[in-house]
């Protein structure tokens, strides 16, 4: 299962986590994890630890060293603000918050600002292990094992509660559907560019480190450059990540490469759609690797959809198709249909299907009505079988990869002095970017986009921060007095 | 229009939390430009001046003073061979 899958690699000096002063080995993670799970004390009730690290070999140490102990691990952005994360540590009930000293000022201020008091722990003071190791704990896999902040469309985060069972059939998944074997790819050695704290993330690594595959986390500050770069230093031939990647190669297409990057076989993108055109293009300009884009969502351990083994030419722009295991279902006014060209709500049923928000069982209810996950996405299948992603409905809006819920950024407006109303939209300023934009009704007349810009900055993650401000002397409100977004929306 | 004030200009288009732009301003950590909206801008200076900028050469120039000698060399460069 997943739980284990590091410790089984205790003796292996293979690299396991590129892009450090140094290769972290598998065998050397193995004992760091072993080392933190040593100081995770056993308990019955399973107590979360969440994990407030940079991506690297840290944040996999703990992550293991939690999961091991039979604790639930609950990854952390280091991108949000104290406020942001003060918020998630005070819903769910944290015991221990395991950090770095770099990190060590921003998680105490957090800490201090939340309602529960959870013991901050350092990587760096990790006491030396002696052996024996400490036993993998014994837990049920059907409950929970991680929790996964997802921001909610009522404007506060929801805690995804993920089993090992969920996690494991979505990694056994993804690595049938890889086709390593198939295509002859020499060395497997993975680039991941989307954070280790998001689900997409946390599926690449488990999955890196069930098949003993190096990794090269890379989201932060990404560029072209550094992935290249990589491919040429450390062989990289698989990267999986958003899609802005696609939209950069799509971009310098047309630039001399620098580095050998032969060794690159395999893009795979998630996250948001990439922008029409771009995957053939990228194909004819490096016929040696495949790009495949998948579907998915937090809730569904992320895979829903993926392709199996191969992806013909003509089906790029599809999101391959759904997880043997998985049902999907296209909701329609007339009931749900799985028949060809028929665009409706896709739902989706299965072992990826999380066990529930935590606490939260109104909300649970709602995106698991009648047994079936609605995923808020409008999608519709072809002939053949392939799901395409064709829109959205849900009120989301996915900003570099990252989901941002417009009420989220509203209700902290809202908590902004200088903000007496607001509405918070997404828009495109070219194909595959969207950005956060806020209309504002302002306090007084010495207000300006550029103050409440600022104000944003020390309140919301930089991702979450609108991007341009109108202001405005009225929103349109609805009998109820509801914003009327989806109008304002449209005429965008 | 100098190629410094053109490109403050561009730069300008980008900076959301309207910070003063100076030679030492650098794009990633002051402006919070992320590397999609880098290297848009970086492409709209390679067409104004009729210049490339290479892949590697991007890298160096994440202040805004680098990135103006960058593009003055290679406008300069691009003058001789004309």
């Amino acid at each position: 299962m997943i739980r284990d899958a590091l410790l089984a690699r205790w003796n292996q000096d293979l690299p396991a986590v590129l892009g450090e002063e140094h290769p972290v080995t598998y065998a050397q993670l193995a004992e760091r994890a072993a080392a933190l799970q040593a100081v995770l004390p056993r308990e019955k009730d399973r107590p979360v630890a969440a994990i407030l690290l940079a991506d690297g070999s840290d944040f996999l140490c703990a992550l293991f060293a939690i999961v091991q102990a039979g604790w639930i691990a609950f990854p952390l952005s280091v991108h949000l603000t104290a406020g942001e994360l003060s918020d998630l540590l005070g819903r769910a009930p944290v015991q221990t918050v395991i950090t770095c000293e770099a990190l060590g000022p921003l998680c105490q201020k957090a800490v201090e600002g939340s309602a529960s008091t959870p013991q901050i722990r350092y990587m760096e003071t990790l006491p030396p292990l002696s052996p024996p190791w400490p036993d993998i704990q014994a837990a049920d896999p059907n409950a929970p094992m991680l929790l996964l902040a997802s921001s909610g469309t009522t404007g506060r985060a929801k805690l995804v509660q993920l089993s090992e069972a969920n996690v494991s059939f979505n990694v056994n998944a993804y690595l049938r559907h890889m086709g390593y074997e198939k295509y002859q790819d020499p060395a497997v050695r993975y680039a991941l560019g989307t954070p280790l704290c998001s689900i997409y993330g946390l599926l690449v690594s488990f999955s890196c480190v069930v098949r003993g595959f190096p990794l090269f986390p890379m989201a932060q500050g990404f560029t072209l450059d550094t992935l290249y770069r990589a491919a040429q230093e450390h062989g990289i031939s698989h990267y999986d990540g958003g899609t802005l990647v696609a939209v950069l190669m799509d971009r310098t297409r047309n630039h001399p490469i620098p580095y050998d990057i032969s060794s690159l076989r395999y893009f795979g993108f998630g996250g948001s759609k990439v922008p029409d055109g771009t995957l053939e293009r990228l194909s004819t300009a490096f016929p040696s690797i495949r790009f495949w884009s998948g579907y998915g969502m937090t809730e569904a351990s992320p895979l829903i959809a993926q392709p199996f083994r191969s992806l013909p030419p003509d089906k790029l722009g599809s999101v391959g198709v759904p997880l043997p295991g998985v049902k999907v279902c296209l909701e329609t006014q007339a009931g749900r249909t799985s028949e060809p060209n028929r665009p409706g709500e896709i739902v989706a049923q299965g072992p990826n299907v999380m066990l529930g928000y935590y606490g939260d069982e109104a909300a649970t209810q709602e995106i698991l009505r009648d047994g079936w996950l609605h995923t808020g996405d409008i999608g519709y299948f072809d002939n053949d079988g392939y799901l395409y992603i064709y829109g959205r409905k849900k009120n989301m809006l996915l900003v570099r990869g990252f989901n941002v819920y417009p009420e989220e950024v509203e209700t902290c407006l809202q908590s902004c002095p200088l903000v007496t109303d607001c509405m918070v939209y997404g828009f495109e300023d070219q194909p595959g970017t969207e950005w956060v934009g806020a209309d504002v009704v302002a306090a007084t007349a010495e207000v300006t986009p550029a103050s409440i810009q600022h104000w944003c900055a020390t309140h919301l993650a930089d991702y979450k921060c609108p991007r341009r401000i109108r202001l405005v002397e009225k929103l349109e409100k609805t009998a109820t007095g509801k914003i009327r977004r989806a109008q304002e929306d449209a005429q965008l | 229009m100098s190629v410094k004030d053109s490109i403050v200009q561009l730069i300008d288009q980008e900076n959301v939390l309207r910070v003063p732009v100076t030679e030492a301003t650098d794009l990633y950590k002051d402006l919070h430009l992320d590397s999609l909206s880098f290297v848009s801008m970086l492409l709209a200076i390679e067409e104004r001046y009729h210049i490339t900028i290479a892949l590697s050469q991007m890298q160096d120039c994440l202040l805004v003073g680098q990135l103006i000698a960058l593009v003055e060399a290679k406008v300069k460069e691009r003058e001789l061979h004309d």
